[in-house]
């Protein structure tokens, strides 16, 4: 295997400093000699879409839809040395969720590669050369996992032609199985590593046939370990923070604590007596909306952190805390309560709910709470940037690098072929490293001392006083009931301020893409629904934070059917199934959802028969129905999120101080066809993780705009004495490996908190309708 | 009684009061209103609105219109046609255009829910906001 470091430093020498260059260039860098199948590069026609209207091939779904779509050429993505080794370059970041290792063993399988002898590297902020590298959304997969099948399998084609050139026989007469090359007639066979120069100079297939499933050798088996492992656990991977260069200092920023501050003047004297400090500056900023654009404040630039730190800490800044100043999580959430209790913007109105609520036999009604989050990855946001001779080279742990890239030609005023972003290993990301505010800091620091290289580091405090937070929200929920318990009408208004506000004037509304996420695409059967979403404003940076809007529109929803089920005396996994109806597949766009995840609604309708089967697995792997002791109980959940389905079982027990523990979660996921079911499951363990964390001890909360918790002390994560003994990973087969891929990365975490938070209920018959639940239940 | 309330049409009322409930029933589902046929008319534009904007909420039609087929091989040819672009949802474009498909759909549904109550006149309104949300749409 390639060291990180190793190949972040041929990546950095290989890539030429000035664009366009030839994909075979930096590849034989790489490999560090010729006769590789690195090729030079040859325009494929693209595939035709036939039988298209004009309009319909302007409508662009999934991968397709996305900036710089997507590529699966195997000269950019494949190439093999003289000695066989296969080497995958992988453009999407992984973060902890292996996204390398899966896309390596889907090119390995399809070119029946052997796989001791697959290594993998990591792609440059380059989307024009490997198609979109925005790693979020749950997309890796897929809208990738098709396509490097083809690179893969078109490299095994080429391979093919090569060797039966070579022998002078017919293409269909040699077969190529684990990195061997045989023309059984002839009893010949050859290595891959023998053919690739000539390989090189074939042009690629434009007709490639895909294995067949069952000869899958690395995909849906579940045998591949992480392919970066012995690195990751012997500390030699390279993370952010773990990036050096020659010469670099090191820097960090005193930032505005308010969003939307400004640096009214400052003074530094004291803080340049500090030994080791190389340069003080001011860094603009203080923008509403901020985009992914630096919150501005003095940077610190020395020898070493601790010097920078030490000198941050003596700087005298007089702040301009701007209008934001006054703002108070506490008082917002009254705000937001009495939003929630008056009509809002109709988002989905089908059928009569106020005729029906006004006929209903009872009526439910109830208000839940979801605070801020921060996403604090391990691994605080860091970069490494050296502005030298008009051209920025930047080493980030990025989810986006090309978002990087495009804010570094913006603050830099560069051109695009003079901006590099090398992408090292993420320790944690959760949406929080999309938003590249951190490399451009790193940069302007390299350009402030005439482009040494700089690492701009985040501390934990940093990151969290200074985030994209996760939103805060009320969710208020009515139902009118008939005689069987069952809903007439539903009423749920949703307030939460928005991710569009860092873009744009606040909207004070929800977005569609929010508002998809589990509000107005709820697929339940009912026959009067509104949902409604009243205006709130802004008054932090809101970003992306690991499933995102589901996760307040899950906790609400499924605690409410619990309460539901209770008003109506009966069982709450029953009568959830009964509220989701029969199996069916509802066209997203005849419930409202505009967004349905970018996908095609008519390949991703939402199919209530699998949300039906992942609850179902989740109560049997739970023993739902069994007796429970005096004190726990079990709860549960279900949510369709980035075209997934997971449900939760919890099982909690609470103490006669009102402390929860959680001993077991099963959690079940039906993300379609299965590329690495090692993977899901960890993603799937490490969302119970979170989601425990959110439920039961996580919150940002504001005074005077100023996010009150410093560390890990205050902001607490769920920590492995609280963790569950027991998390059983329910994975349920669904659909070909021609089909469509689900999102396995962040459709675990919704219904962890509602299942909890109606396990609560069953063992203590108190209800919990805020998080984290902490000591609500020791009064 | 829910049934016929959800089937029953403006112009049922049309026929002679003393014809039978039944015949009413009958006659329903062919004697549709002018309202029912405008918002029958209306669904699919809706619908096609909806679509759009699902493919409009990564990338953008405009985007992904530049490309004549799903991929491309990699070559640097391709820079010049593809400049970085942020997706609408990371934008401060996003949004624009699923908001007013998504207003569309929410007004037909209420001209629909006033239609099965007879209500004409909210049921010409919701049909006329509708179409002016349609008419923002890009």
């Amino acid at each position: 295997m390639i060291h990180d470091a190793q190949m972040m430093a041929e990546l950095a020498s290989a890539k030429p400093t000035a664009k366009p260059v030839l994909a075979n260039v930096s590849r034989r860098g790489i490999l560090g000699g010729a006769g590789a199948l690195v090729l030079a590069l040859s325009l494929r026609d693209a595939r035709a879409d036939e039988g298209q209207t004009a309009e319909q091939k302007a409508q662009k779904f999934g991968a397709d839809g996305m900036p710089h779509g997507w590529r699966d050429d195997p000269k950019i993505f494949v190439s093999i040395a003289p000695d066989g080794t296969v080497t995958v370059t992988n453009h999407r970041s992984d973060m902890g969720q292996g996204v390398r290792t899966s896309v390596a063993l889907t090119v390995a399988d399809e070119l029946e590669a052997d796989w001791p002898k697959v290594k993998v590297v990591q792609a440059w902020g380059d989307e024009a050369r490997f198609g979109n590298q925005d790693t979020d959304g749950s997309r890796s997969l897929r809208h990738f996992f098709q396509h490097f099948r083809h690179a893969g399998a078109a490299a095994r084609l080429m391979l093919i032609e090569a060797a039966a050139k070579q022998w002078g026989v017919p293409a269909s007469e040699v077969t190529a199985s684990n990195h061997i090359l045989t023309h059984a007639k002839s009893k010949r066979s050859l290595g891959y590593g023998a053919v690739a120069q000539a390989a090189s100079e074939l042009p690629v297939p434009t007709n490639v046939t895909l294995k067949d499933p069952k000869d899958f050798r690395y995909i849906g088996t579940g045998k591949i370990g992480l392919i970066d492992n012995f690195d990751i656990t012997t500390g030699r991977a390279v993370y952010g923070l773990d990036t050096k260069l020659d010469g670099m200092l090191y820097a960090v920023v005193a930032r505005p604590a308010v969003y939307g501050g400004k640096v009214k003047s400052y003074d530094d004297t004291e803080a340049k007596k500090v030994a080791g400090v190389v340069k003080i500056f001011k860094i603009d900023g203080g923008e509403i909306p901020s985009e992914f654009m630096p919150l501005g404040g003095v940077a610190v630039v020395a020898k070493n952190t601790w010097a920078a730190l030490k000198a941050r800490d003596a700087l005298k800044i007089t702040w301009d805390d701007g209008p934001n100043a006054g703002y108070d999580t506490d008082v917002f959430r009254k705000e937001l309560e009495a939003a929630a209790r008056k009509p809002g913007k109709v988002v989905r109105n089908q059928g009569d709910v106020d005729g029906a609520m006004a006929k209903a036999k009872t009526k439910v009604e109830a208000e839940y709470f979801v605070p801020h989050l921060v996403q604090a990855p391990m691994e605080p946001p860091a970069a490494v940037a050296r502005v030298k001779d008009g051209f920025c080279e930047a080493w980030a742990c990025t989810q986006g690098p090309q978002a990087a890239n495009d804010r570094l030609m913006k603050a830099l005023k560069l051109p695009d072929d003079k901006v590099k972003v090398n992408v090292t290993l993420l320790g944690g990301g959760f949406g929080r490293k999309s938003k590249p505010d951190y490399v451009v800091e790193a940069a302007l620091c390299s350009q402030a001392v005439d482009g040494a290289p700089v690492k701009l580091a985040w501390t934990r405090e940093d990151d969290i006083h200074h985030g994209y937070y996760h939103t805060i929200s009320v969710e208020h929920l009515e139902a009118g009931l008939d005689e069987k318990g069952m809903p007439v009408a539903w009423l749920h208004r949703s307030v939460a301020p928005t991710i569009g506000s860092i873009f744009a004037p606040d909207p004070k509304h929800e977005l569609p893409f929010e508002l998809g996420m589990g509000l107005v695409n709820t697929p339940f059967n009912l026959p009067n629904a509104r949902m409604e979403n009243p205006e709130a404003a802004a008054h932090v940076r809101i970003g992306w934070f690991r499933s995102v809007s589901n996760i307040p529109h899950a906790f609400a929803i499924q605690s409410f059917v619990s309460e539901l089920a209770h008003a109506a005396g009966r069982d709450p996994k029953e009568y959830l199934l009964d509220l989701i109806g029969p199996a069916r597949k509802i066209d997203p766009t005849s419930i409202g959802d505009v967004w349905n995840h970018g996908e095609d609604p008519k390949l991703y309708p939402i199919d209530t028969g699998r949300l039906r089967g992942v609850i179902e697995a989740a109560a049997k792997g739970a023993g739902w129905g069994r007796q429970m002791p005096k004190g726990r109980g079990l709860g549960i959940a279900g949510h369709y999120s980035f075209v997934t389905y997971t449900s939760v079982a919890a099982e909690v027990e609470v103490d006669d101080k009102g402390q929860v523990k959680v001993h077991a979660i099963d959690i079940a996921v039906d993300c379609g066809p299965q590329v690495n079911p090692e993977r899901i499951r960890s993603q799937m363990e490490g969302a119970v993780v979170m989601g425990m964390g959110l439920a039961l001890t996580s919150e940002i909360t504001f005074k005077q705009g100023r996010a009150q918790q410093n560390n890990f002390d205050g902001y607490e994560i769920i920590r492995i004495d609280a963790a569950p003994k027991v998390v059983r990973v329910h994975l349920v087969p669904t659909g070909s490996y021609d089909g469509p891929l689900g999102g396995v990365g962040e459709p675990g975490v919704p219904p962890v908190a509602p299942a909890i938070a109606n396990a609560v209920f069953a063992a203590t018959g108190r209800r919990v309708r805020q998080l984290p639940i902490r000591d609500q239940l020791s009064a | 009684m829910k049934e016929f309330d959800t089937m029953m049409r403006p112009a049922a009322f049309t026929v002679s009061v003393t014809v039978p409930l039944a015949l009413i029933l009958m006659a329903a589902p062919v004697l549709a209103s002018p309202c029912s046929d405008k918002i029958d008319a209306l669904s699919k534009r809706v619908t096609s609105e909806a679509t759009a904007s699902i493919s409009a909420s990564t990338s953008g039609q405009g985007n992904a219109a530049k490309r004549s087929g799903e991929g491309m091989t990699g070559t640097e040819g391709q820079r010049a046609n593809e400049s970085p672009q942020a997706p609408p949802e990371k934008s401060a474009q996003a949004g624009e255009g699923a908001d007013a498909a998504q207003q569309a759909k929410v007004a037909l549904d209420e001209a629909r829910t006033a239609d099965s109550k007879g209500d004409a006149t909210a049921c010409e309104a919701g049909v006329a906001r509708a179409e002016s949300q349609l008419k923002k749409a890009p």
